[in-house]
């Protein structure tokens, strides 16, 4: 007998892979591949032949699978109430009718039946509930695939529903008044069910809503999944995709609306008396910080400078600036004025590279450098520029020593000048 | 309550089963919602929920015109952060259920993961796409652990993620994942270009009709 059973375990390893596409698939096709083993497991009686050459899994072993791991969702679980509930009222007719007769023999096994029965029916719907709380706690979390969690869902859904009306219903049944006059199983019959039907119905209540939450759920997380897909698969496709400029729509979406966080950050008020004593505690309980960095202030070294023969010899004096003031030398001896031009024109052989442009600029700068004091007359001989009339075209400088400083301006043709 | 909510909602987090349990339904509470709405109103914002009803936070209260650089400035980022929150939320599906989409409150076992991705070619060369795209997840050491816990570090950085057990490395995501989903809901709606393969395969079946 031993021996059988470690047979049979060795055969369900053996040709695992054919009980699994069974049970998955609901049947194999036979093959020439296959013929041999499905022929072997028809023998164990683990496969049955099934329509279009093919075989199935024999229903105990289907539902050993199911029960175990857990995906029986979409055929019978636990009990049939209604079946177990017909059985009870059957029994309760009996028992009164056997009641009436006074055959006291069997109005007892009757009496013992519905006790048994009523405690059977409590201990059935509590391992439903149980069963149903599991799956619900665990968000089928042994089934993979939301499409297939979707179906249990519904299916545990409807059948919880289902099981609330039947409860429901067998509530205001007239059982408990036939059961009324006998104490013996009408005490049975409200410790284990009446008393009990408000706890079943409410823990039946929860799972449905939670139930539809999840279904609810599985449906949103479906559309989501394909969501993400597709905006997966359209980002690979086009890489340079970018998101529209939502933000310049006139009522842009709620989402964009967010607020910009806010860093706040508080100071305690040392003045506030109820909490000075807590401030001190806090404030004495802060260990030391660093000390702070001490700075020794480097005492000065005298830097001793060594004396050389050597001195500084200024650069050379540029030669405009030279003339400029050789020209200026030379008018200091004329009272009637010399004209910056014509010394140019006269010197021109020792001022080589500069125009006379350029001279006549370095003319006007050396007297701005020499300043008011100086007492300098300068007369400015040149036009008003046509376009532009705060600029003046200068032709010419006259220059004599003055009794004061004073620039004139005569009116000239239009020449090359500044 | 108030008291700890509203630092939290003020710098710009999200309140959500996730970060703060008891706060979050205290103000799924008509009472909490109105006290902690007097209290933001006064301070030009507003208390706002996520469209799928999975977090809270504050927007913008400000009666009349619209402040358009907060807008465009809340834009950038988002728009910053689109297309990586795509390619982590497509790893995970990937690495997990692909046909589950994480949910707030969701887990994330970081050695588990870590495991997947090592041991799946596809998934550490989508790991390794990521460096191109920021230099938020730009990284010297090429190795998958470098490479997860820098995309890691940034979404617990925007607020996707929270650790919530240090010595397992388990992460969780926040409410804030509800605010994306809303974004790009948002995104998929009003842009005619993306389509999903049931949208196209209409399209084209009217196509050859016409």
């Amino acid at each position: 007998m031993k021996q059988d059973v470690v047979l049979l375990i060795e055969a369900l390893h053996k040709h695992r892979e054919i009980i699994s596409d069974a049970f998955h698939q609901g049947r194999v096709y036979r093959t020439e591949e296959n013929n041999a083993n499905l022929e072997r497991l028809h023998h164990l009686r683990i496969l049955t032949p099934d329509i279009h050459d093919s075989f199935q899994l024999r229903a105990s072993l289907r539902d050993f699978l199911r029960r175990t791991l857990s995906t029986d969702c979409l055929f019978a679980v636990g009990q049939n109430f209604g079946d177990l509930f017909r059985r009870l009222s059957y029994l309760v007719d009996a028992y009164t009718k056997q009641k009436q007769t006074g055959d006291d023999y069997d109005t007892q096994r009757y009496e013992d039946e519905i006790c048994e029965m009523n405690s059977d029916i409590a201990d059935h719907i509590r391992d439903e509930i149980t069963g149903l709380q599991t799956l619900v706690t665990t968000r089928f979390g042994t089934i993979s695939g939301v499409a297939e969690k979707r179906q249990q869902n519904e299916y545990y859904l409807t059948r919880a529903r289902s099981i609330a009306e039947l409860l429901q219903a067998f509530h205001f049944s007239d059982l408990a008044e036939q059961m009324a006059g006998h104490l013996e199983i009408s005490h049975s019959f409200r410790r284990h069910l009446v008393d009990q039907m408000p706890i079943f119905l409410t823990s039946l209540s929860a799972i449905c809503h939670t139930l539809s939450q999840y279904l609810f759920e599985f449906r949103t997380i479906e559309k989501r999944s394909q969501l993400i897909r597709t905006l997966s698969h359209h980002m690979h496709k086009n890489p340079g995709w970018q998101f529209d400029e939502v933000g310049e729509r006139p009522e842009p979406p709620i989402w964009l609306r967010m607020a910009t966080p806010l860093i706040t950050q508080t100071n305690p008020d040392i003045g506030f008396a109820p909490q000075t004593e807590l401030l001190a505690e806090i404030a004495a309980s802060i260990a030391d910080g660093p000390q702070p960095m001490t700075t020794r202030k480097r005492d000065a070294t005298p830097v001793k400078l060594q004396q050389t023969d050597r001195h500084l010899e200024a650069p050379p004096e540029p030669l405009i600036k030279k003339a400029a003031r050789k020209f200026f030398a030379y008018a200091s001896a004329s009272t009637a004025g010399v004209s910056a031009k014509q010394w140019y024109r006269a010197n021109s052989s020792r001022l080589p590279d500069i125009n006379a442009r350029f001279w006549l600029e370095q003319v006007l700068a050396h007297h701005h450098r020499q300043g008011p004091k100086a007492s300098w007359s300068i007369v400015l001989h040149g036009h008003k520029d046509p376009v532009f009339t705060g600029n003046i075209h200068i032709a010419d400088i006259t220059i004599a020593r003055g009794n004061g400083y004073r620039i004139a301006m005569k009116p000239q043709a239009q020449e090359t000048g500044i | 309550m108030l008291e700890r909510i509203a630092p939290a909602l003020l710098k710009g987090n999200f309140v959500c089963e996730t970060t703060d349990r008891e706060g979050f339904r205290w103000l799924k509470t008509d009472a909490g919602q109105t006290i902690a709405n007097n209290f933001f109103t006064v301070i030009e914002r507003n208390l706002t929920q996520t469209a799928g009803g999975q977090a809270f936070y504050l927007t913008w209260g400000r009666p009349g015109a619209i402040d358009r650089q907060e807008v465009r400035k809340t834009f950038a980022q988002i728009k910053q952060s689109t297309r990586p929150v795509i390619e982590f939320l497509t790893l995970i599906m990937d690495a997990g259920d692909p046909d589950c989409s994480p949910s707030p409150g969701d887990y994330i076992e970081y050695p588990a993961l870590l495991k997947t991705i090592t041991e799946n070619a596809a998934l550490t060369e989508s790991l390794r796409k990521f460096s191109m795209l920021g230099k938020e997840f730009a990284v010297t050491d090429m190795t998958a652990r470098a490479m997860l816990d820098r995309v890691i570090d940034q979404m617990v950085r925007w607020g996707y993620l929270i650790l919530t057990e240090k010595e397992g490395e388990i992460y969780r995501f926040t409410g804030k994942l509800d605010y994306y989903y809303e974004i790009i809901g948002f995104l998929k709606e009003n842009t005619p270009e993306i389509t999903t393969p049931e949208e196209q395969e209409t399209k084209k079946n009217q196509e050859s009709l016409l």
